[in-house]
C-alpha cells in the first residue's frame, strides 16, 4: 500500500528537530534511513501526523573512533559497519552481526542507531548493544542524558525514550585485549530477521583460562536478554574442558520464548542452546588469537 | 524545512537530469519515479521492502525505492534501470541476462540489473557465493535464480575484460 497522509519536516539543525519534537510529541515520528519506519508506513500500521526526517542535521553524520569508544551519530549507516575496516577491527561484534541484516540495498539507507531505536526484539544490532553495554546518549529541550542499553530497551517495539526525546549518538565500548567476541543466528531466509540471535563475549588469560563470560540472546522475549556467565562453571577453565552445553542448557531454561509461525517456543530454546554453545566456544577461539597475536609483537 | 508540511519542493538528479517538482510528502520515491516521471522501469512488487523489484541507487548506493520517500531526495542523484544502457546500446549485464535467459516474466529483472550493477562496480571479480549474497534481497518467482547468477558472473567477465582492454590500449 501507499503511506498514510502526513506531514513533512526536515529541520537542519538539533535546535529545529528538538523544537519539533516538543511541539508535536508523540504526533511525530522521526526518519533516519527509513528501513523500519517506512515498510510500516506502507502497512498502515503507523499514522504519524508528522514525519521528521533527520537526515540534514550535519552532526547526525557523525562517526568518532576513540581509543575506548566508537561514538555512531544516528545518520550513520549500517552498511559503513561493512566498509570501513578501522570501524570494524574496534567493534568486531557488529562487524560480524552487519552482514546477517536485511541485504545490501536496505542497509545502505538502515542506520545502526535506527534500528536500535526500532527495538525488533529479533534485530541484531540490539543484541549487540546488550551485550556490550552500549550508552545512548538522548537530547530533547529539557536537557540531555545517557540511557544504558540495559535499561533502554523496554519490550518488543519499546524503548524508554520519551517522545520529545532523540537519540543523538550510540557509544559502543570498543574490543578489549583479550577478549574475543562472536554472533550466530538462526533465520529462516538470508536476511530474514532472526529467530534466534546470540552474541558473546569471552575473556581470556594469558595461559588460556576463561576469566570473564557474557552472553546476550534476542528474539527469545520481547527484548535482548544479558547473561552474565563468569560465576558460572566456565571460570577458570580452557574452554574446551568447559560445560558449555550444561551451561547453556541452564540458560536456556530461563528463557521464556512464545511459539508463532515460524517456529515453536521449543525450537526456538533448542536453537538458543546450540548458539550459545557455538559462540561462546568462537568467542574463546578469537581471544586466543587475539593473545598469540599480542605476545607475537 | 523546517516547518512541516503536506508537500515539499524537491530537486532530484535522476540518470544525469534534473527535475524539480512539487510532490505530496508520502510519495515514494517508487512512484515519483513511476507516475511523476514516467520511468516505469523500476517495478513495484510488495511495496514493504520484501521483494527488491523497486532497487534503484540513490548516490551510489542501492536503496528500495518504495521504502524512500521522494521527501527524503531533495539534492540527490538517483540511477534506475533505464540509466543502465549507454549509447553502446545494453550495459554487459543487460546483454549477459539476454544471453542467458536470466528473465522470463521480466517483472524482477530491473532490481536484479540494478543490484547487479552496483555490486560490480565494487567488486570486479566475484565469488558465486558473493553474487548470491548480493542478489539475496530480491526475489524472481519464474527463474529458479541459476540463470541470473550465470548472467552476472558472465557479465562480471566481459567487464573485465573490457577493463583490461582499456588498459592495455
Ligand atoms: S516493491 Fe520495493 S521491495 Fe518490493
Ligand atoms: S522473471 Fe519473473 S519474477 Fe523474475
Amino acid at each position: 500500500m501507499k503511506p498514510p497522509v502526513f506531514e513533512f519536516a526536515a529541520p537542519d539543525s538539533l535546535e529545529h528537530c528538538l523544537d519539533l519534537l516538543e511541539r508535536y510529541g508523540d504526533e511525530a515520528k522521526p526518519i533516519a534511513g527509513g528501513q523500519s519506519l517506512m515498510p510500516l508506513l506502507n502497512l498502515r500500521m503507523a499514522a504519524p501526523a508528522v514525519v521528521i526526517d533527520i537526515a540534514r542535521v550535519p552532526d547526525f553524520h557523525a562517526l568518532r573512533i576513540e581509543d575506548r569508544t566508537v561514538r555512531v551519530g544516528p545518520m550513520v549507516r549500517q552498511r559503513v559497519m561493512e566498509t570501513n575496516t578501522d570501524l570494524r577491527a574496534r567493534v568486531p561484534l557488529l562487524a560480524e552481526a552487519v552482514g546477517l541484516i536485511g541485504h545490501v540495498a536496505t542497509r545502505s539507507r538502515g542506520t545502526i542507531v535506527g534500528s536500535m531505536c526500532h527495538a525488533d526484539p529479533a534485530a541484531e544490532l540490539p543484541v549487540c548493544a546488550t551485550l556490550l553495554g552500549a550508552e545512548f546518549a538522548v537530547a530533547s529541550k529539557g536537557g540531555t542524558r545517557t540511557i544504558d542499553a540495559d535499561s533502554f530497551f523496554l519490550d518488543a517495539l519499546m524503548t524508554t525514550l520519551e517522545p520529545e526525546e532523540i537519540v543523538t549518538g550510540v557509544h559502543l565500548p570498543t574490543a578489549m585485549p583479550g577478549v574475543g567476541y562472536a554472533f550466530d543466528e538462526v533465520s529462516r531466509r538470508r536476511g530474514d530477521f532472526a529467530l534466534v540471535a546470540v552474541a558473546a563475549a569471552v575473556g581470556l588469560s594469558d595461559d588460556g583460562l576463561v576469566t570473564s563470560a557474557d552472553i546476550a540472546i534476542g528474539g527469545a522475549s520481547g527484548r535482548p536478554e544479558r547473561f552474565p556467565l563468569t560465576e558460572t562453571a566456565l571460570s577458570g577453565r580452557r574452554i574446551e574442558e568447559a560445560p558449555l552445553r550444561e551451561i547453556a542448557r541452564e540458560v536456556c531454561d530461563r528463557l521464556e520464548p512464545e511459539s508463532d509461525l515460524h517456529a515453536s517456543a521449543d525450537y526456538r530454546r533448542r536453537i538458543s542452546e546450540e548458539l550459545m554453545t557455538r559462540v561462546l566456544a568462537d568467542a574463546a577461539s578469537r581471544a586466543r588469537k587475539d593473545l598469540t597475536r599480542e605476545h607475537a609483537l | 524545512m523546517n516547518t512541516p508540511s503536506k508537500r515539499t519542493q524537491i530537486s532530484i538528479t535522476v540518470n544525469g537530469k534534473t527535475y524539480s517538482r512539487d510532490v505530496e510528502a508520502r510519495r515514494t520515491l517508487a512512484d515519483f519515479l513511476r507516475e511523476d516521471l514516467g520511468l516505469t522501469g523500476t517495478h513495484i512488487g510488495c511495496e514493504h521492502g520484501a521483494c527488491g523489484a523497486c532497487t534503484v541507487t540513490v548516490d551510489g548506493m542501492l536503496a528500495r525505492s518504495c521504502l524512500t520517500l521522494a521527501s527524503q531526495m531533495d539534492g540527490c542523484e538517483i540511477r534506475t534501470v533505464e540509466g543502465l544502457s549507454g549509447p553502446n546500446g545494453l550495459h554487459p549485464i543487460q546483454a549477459a541476462f539476454k544471453e542467458h535467459h536470466a528473465l522470463q516474466c521480466g517483472y524482477c529483472t530491473p532490481g536484479f540489473l540494478v543490484t547487479a550493477a552496483a555490486m560490480l562496480e565494487e567488486t570486479q571479480d566475484p565469488t558465486e557465493g558473493q553474487v548470491r549474497d548480493w542478489l539475496s534481497g530480491n526475489i524472481c518467482r519464474c527463474t529458479g535464480y541459476q540463470f541470473i547468477v550465470d548472467a552476472v558472473l558472465s557479465a562480471a567477465e566481459t567487464m573485465r575484460s573490457e577493463t583490461e582492454e582499456r588498459d592495455a590500449s
